[in-house]
């Protein structure tokens, strides 16, 4: 008998009817996944991806090297070097520099900042070619947060009134 | 004083009647939170922060100025006295600007941390904060008065230890400012210290000014490398490089004060250094080369000449701020090559005076002293801090006389005061032996006087003089190790023709020495000229055949002496940059090569302790005075009869050209630029005579050297004599410091 | 030096013969009373630094006591100073008014001079006159008179006098 079953069984493909049902469940169902890099996922206004050092709608730089960034780094990622601004003897950064291998998007720069300038963007799409590249300069940064400024000013709206 | 017992927070002391309140706390370890309280300074009581309750008292009293008495109940942690102290601190903060992201005192401020452990939460204030105008101190120090919170330390600070009121208190109430009223350069050569006063942000250095955080320097001890006091120091550094230096306490030496020259020194130390060991080549092409090759170049130069031309035609010229260590090892390479000829009094241009660098007392005895003569010395310039402890004797009632060549202006009353050329200068000092009056003094032979052609008269006279008046008799040298230096390497007879070899050992020859003209020629004629220096100039690269770089100060360890003989170690701080090695381990490995016996040291502790074994030069005041002949009745003078048109040179060094470290610090050098020391000084009366007015472009002549530089009209300069800084690019050009000096009209 | 004439610097003198030699600067009020009183009733800098050389003290320490004082000026006034009283007493009986009615007549606000140089209109703190609440004071070269219970009719026939 049970010999028989088996025998029926693997004529009529029956563990691979019980295996496509499944797949049909799930033909049928609303999807889930996203066509990546077509689609994205949606992320959290709060998302902490690569850095970015922002300016005031006149186009001075926000951070005043106050240095609690660097102070408040687990990681030690972040290197600062001030001085008085040649023009006009204001306090600015000279060196302004994240090591992205020592960094660990805690966030923790971003919540320091007494002037928001230091800001993790919801960016995460980025990679390094050469040795060295994952020092993010003071220029690297300031361009960064000039190309996405509209975005980092939506995120900090939307998360405003949270804080 | 009468013993009495009080009570603070149940604690039973006993103290002495008189003292204040907060005095008594600090001695035993309780604190009480004040701003406008300095121990060295006088009672304000105007910032209120030391408001404790004390028993029977219906308000509460502030610490600063409130004597204890006998039986006295205090509460520093009465809930009464905290709403005091909260109260004090809302209040200070009503005007206090909120940009502590922006301030230097961020970190270190005492605003800060009393607002936090002190302060409350909130404020009930909300009108408008005021703003102040900013003030301009000059290149040393940076302000922003907005922060200022009135506790009155600088003015005071200026009003009893510098001396001088350029700073004070304007406006009344809200309008109080801190502030110069007439905007000027912050002159005195102490002024640095109201940084470190300064509670909050208002007072800040400016070459320091947003370039560190206080959370991120380390902090270590050191001595000072500039004068003979021997200042204690804490230096700052962040990733290996020295960011800032403050003072460190030492209550018997510098108390809580540092001159200015020692706390902004440090900024030439990232100006023009070696940093690899250099040799020039046949074609006259300098070639970086490795430790061992340069350091066996050496050796078989040094053993060479020493073949050739026999050993005492090896000389060491080493810079009085060598460390013991460094000269030490100098005198046992020296001996061991046979050759006696080390010299550190560069500046001296009497070749039979040997200098007793001392001074013969503690430094903190001076200001007990009841008579102070000082014999050419411009105190303020060479040693502030003792000037500064001649000033507090002063004050005490000492009676001060000063016998210069130049005028120097003095911030207490001199008993009497004699300005003479140089070549009345020796029948002055007898004069002034003449009058009986000085019995028990402190005589003080500075620098010019050591530096006069007649020096070894002058020390004679004085010595002798100070023999009969039974007074102490002190010698202060320049350098911060001279007494080291004469310890280990007492001078012996010198030889000031040409030699053959030269070490310059972190000296400049352009700058440094009394005759620069004269010590080019020598050195641009010796087969072999070896530097050991931290720093290379264009003028080094000519002379020298051999650089070595050393560690530059707060890069190497070491021992200095100070003048009353106290011995203090330090370390380095620092690593030194690039190739640059401490100077004990060149000469370490340098005294291998030669097979020098028992040179394997292996730190500079190793070198003092074998350096205690030895027996050293004494220079306690007994000794001093023997061995002193006496030729003050038959030395005669060295000098020559000027020409009609000439007239005598006075040269000094200003604390800004005082050696190669100073020398190349931008804030100093630049605060100096309004004391116009590349000029050359007359007395207006002089100026008259040869029709010259000031800044006017004239011609210069001193034996064969021509110079071009401009007039500087300064009564300080006494009628007949020229006034020239030392260690300027003008001397650096010019023959002996003490020679005659010929005015052309251009 | 000589810019303080023969006549003040025997003025000063009788007050520095009140008080110690080495205390002259106890003298330091008074002298810059008469200094001030015999230049157009203001200090220039250069009065304040004759005043501290000629009592031998520190220039700082004039300059903190000519500051300290409203009654000295600083600042070039006219030749009649005008001090409004506006402190309680006077405020309740009308100072307000008072200060309206000098603005309007003379053309000027508070702590200003009129173009001709001849008044200069302050506010200042209790005159101790308040028995005849509103008050004035007016000062010409140091010496003046209290003008007491003011009305608007008083203040013209004040200023009228004074033209």
């Amino acid at each position: 008998m049970k010999i028989l079953k088996q025998y029926i069984k693997s004529f009529t493909l029956w563990e691979l009817l019980v295996g496509l049902r499944l797949t049909g469940v799930y033909f049928w169902r609303r999807k889930t996944t996203v066509l990546y890099p077509e689609e994205t996922a949606p992320t959290s206004v709060r998302f902490r991806g690569l850095h970015a050092l922002r300016r005031y709608a006149n186009g001075e730089e926000r951070c005043i090297a106050c240095k609690l960034c660097e102070a408040v780094c687990p990681a030690l990622a972040i290197t600062i070097e001030a001085g008085p601004r040649e023009s006009d003897g204001q306090r600015r950064t000279t060196r302004y520099e994240i090591d992205l291998f020592k960094c660990i998007f805690c966030g923790f720069c971003e919540e320091s900042c007494p002037v928001d300038s230091i800001v993790e963007t919801s960016l995460m799409h980025y990679h390094f070619e050469n040795r060295g590249e994952n020092i993010m300069t003071k220029e690297k940064l300031l361009a960064v947060g000039d190309r996405y400024e509209k975005d980092i000013a939506k995120a900090r709206q939307a998360d405003a009134e949270y804080r | 004083m009468a013993d009495i017992e009080i009570d603070i927070d149940g604690k039973k002391i006993k103290t002495q009647a008189g003292k204040m309140l907060i005095q008594v706390a600090d001695e035993n370890d309780i604190y009480i939170p004040r701003f406008c309280y300095h121990k060295k300074l006088t009672v304000a009581a105007n910032c209120r922060m030391c408001l404790v309750e004390v028993e029977k008292a219906p308000k509460t009293l502030p610490a600063c100025a409130t004597p204890v008495n006998d039986g006295m109940k205090v509460f520093t942690q009465s809930t009464k006295t905290l709403e005091s102290q909260r109260a004090v601190m809302e209040f200070l903060l009503i005007n206090h600007p909120l940009d502590c992201p922006i301030c230097d005192q961020g970190g270190q401020c005492e605003l800060q941390d009393f607002s936090l452990g002190y302060g409350k939460d909130n404020s009930s204030y909300n009108e408008e904060k005021r703003a102040v105008v900013n003030d301009d101190f000059g290149p040393l120090i940076a302000t922003e008065m907005t922060r200022c919170i009135q506790c009155t330390r600088c003015v005071r600070f200026g009003k009893e230890i510098l001396g001088v009121q350029e700073i004070g208190a304007t406006g009344r109430g809200e309008h109080m400012q801190i502030g110069t009223y007439v905007k000027h350069t912050v002159t005195h050569e102490m002024s640095g210290n109201i940084i470190d006063l300064c509670p909050v942000g208002a007072l800040l250095s400016k070459p320091f000014l947003y370039k560190a955080r206080a959370w991120e320097l380390k902090a270590y001890h050191s001595i000072a490398s500039h004068d003979g006091v021997g200042s204690h120091l804490s230096v700052h550094t962040r990733r290996g490089e020295v960011m800032r230096v403050t003072a460190r306490e030492n209550e018997t030496i510098n108390e809580t004060w540092i001159s200015d020259r020692d706390r902004y020194s440090y900024e030439g130390l990232n100006q023009d250094r070696l940093t690899q060991p250099c040799i020039k080549d046949e074609t006259g092409e300098w070639r970086e080369v490795t430790w061992p090759v340069a350091l066996n170049f050496v050796a078989n130069a040094l053993e060479k000449v020493k073949a050739a031309h026999g050993a005492n035609q090896i000389g060491a010229l080493i810079s009085p701020n060598s460390t013991l260590e460094e000269a030490y090892l100098i005198k046992r390479l020296w001996r061991h090559l046979e050759s006696s000829q080390i010299n550190y009094n560069l500046r001296q241009t009497d070749p039979r005076l040997t200098v007793v660098p001392g001074l013969n007392i503690p430094i903190a005895e001076i200001e007990n002293q009841q008579t102070i003569v000082l014999v050419g010395s411009h105190l303020r310039n060479d040693q502030p801090i003792l000037a500064h402890l001649v000033r507090k004797a002063a004050l005490k009632g000492a009676k001060v006389h000063v016998i210069d060549m130049i005028k120097h202006p003095y911030h207490f009353d001199l008993a009497s005061e004699t300005i003479v050329k140089p070549s009345e200068f020796v029948a002055a000092i007898r004069e002034g032996q003449a009058q009986d009056l000085l019995l028990h003094s402190l005589i003080i032979m500075g620098e010019n006087a050591l530096n006069h052609p007649d020096a070894s008269i002058i020390q004679s006279l004085l010595n002798k003089f100070a023999t009969d008046t039974q007074s102490i008799f002190a010698q202060l040298p320049e350098g911060a190790n001279a007494v080291g230096c004469y310890q280990v390497s007492a001078p012996a007879e010198r030889n000031h023709l040409p030699m053959k070899a030269y070490l310059l050992h972190g000296i400049e020859p352009e700058y440094d020495v009394a005759n620069p003209d004269q010590l080019q020629q020598n050195l641009l004629s010796a087969d072999m000229v070896i530097a050991v220096t931290p720093f290379v100039s264009e003028n080094l690269k000519k002379v020298a055949k051999v650089l070595l770089p050393c560690a530059a100060f707060t890069e190497t360890s070491g021992t200095f002496m100070n003048l009353a003989g106290e011995q203090h170690s330090f370390s380095g701080c620092v690593a030194p940059k690039g190739e640059a090695r401490p100077g004990w381990k060149i000469y370490r490995v340098l005294g291998n090569l030669l097979d020098v016996p028992a040179f394997d040291f292996e730190s500079s502790e190793d070198i003092l302790k074998s350096l205690d074994h030895q027996e050293r030069q004494q220079v306690s005041s007994p000794d001093v005075h023997s061995r002193l002949q006496y030729v003050g009745a038959t030395g005669q003078s060295s000098a020559v009869m000027p020409h009609v048109n000439q007239l005598e040179r006075i040269t000094a060094w200003p604390d800004c050209r005082s050696d190669s470290l100073v020398r190349r610090a931008r804030a100093l050098n630049q605060r100096a630029v309004e004391t116009r020391f590349e000029a050359v000084h007359i007395h207006a009366e002089t100026a008259n005579k040869l029709q010259l007015i000031d800044g006017q472009a004239v011609q210069i002549k001193q034996d064969q050297a021509h110079v071009s530089s401009e007039i500087a009209i300064n009564n300080q300069v006494p009628i007949g004599a020229v006034f020239i800084a030392g260690g300027t690019t003008l001397a650096a050009q010019l023959g002996n410091a003490a020679g005659y000096i010929e005015i052309i009209k251009c | 030096m000589n810019i303080l004439s023969h006549e003040i610097c025997n003025e000063i003198d009788q007050w520095t013969a009140k008080f110690p030699k080495d205390k002259k600067q106890s003298a330091v009020l008074a002298a810059l009373h008469i200094v001030q009183n015999h230049n157009d009733g203001w200090l220039r800098r250069e009065l304040l630094d004759a005043v501290a050389d000629y009592l031998e003290i520190p220039k700082m320490a004039v300059y903190e006591v000519a500051s300290f004082y409203s009654m000295f000026d600083l600042k070039e006034t006219g030749k009649y100073k005008i001090n409004v009283c506006t402190n309680i007493s006077c405020l309740l009986r009308g100072s307000e008014g008072v200060v309206k009615h000098f603005e309007k007549r003379l053309g000027i606000s508070l702590g200003e001079t009129t173009p001709d140089g001849k008044f200069t209109l302050r506010e200042v703190e209790c005159l101790a006159a308040c028995v005849n609440a509103p008050v004035c004071q007016v000062l010409c070269k140091g010496k003046g008179d209290y003008q007491v219970d003011l009305t608007p009719e008083k203040i013209d026939t004040l200023l009228e006098g004074l033209k």
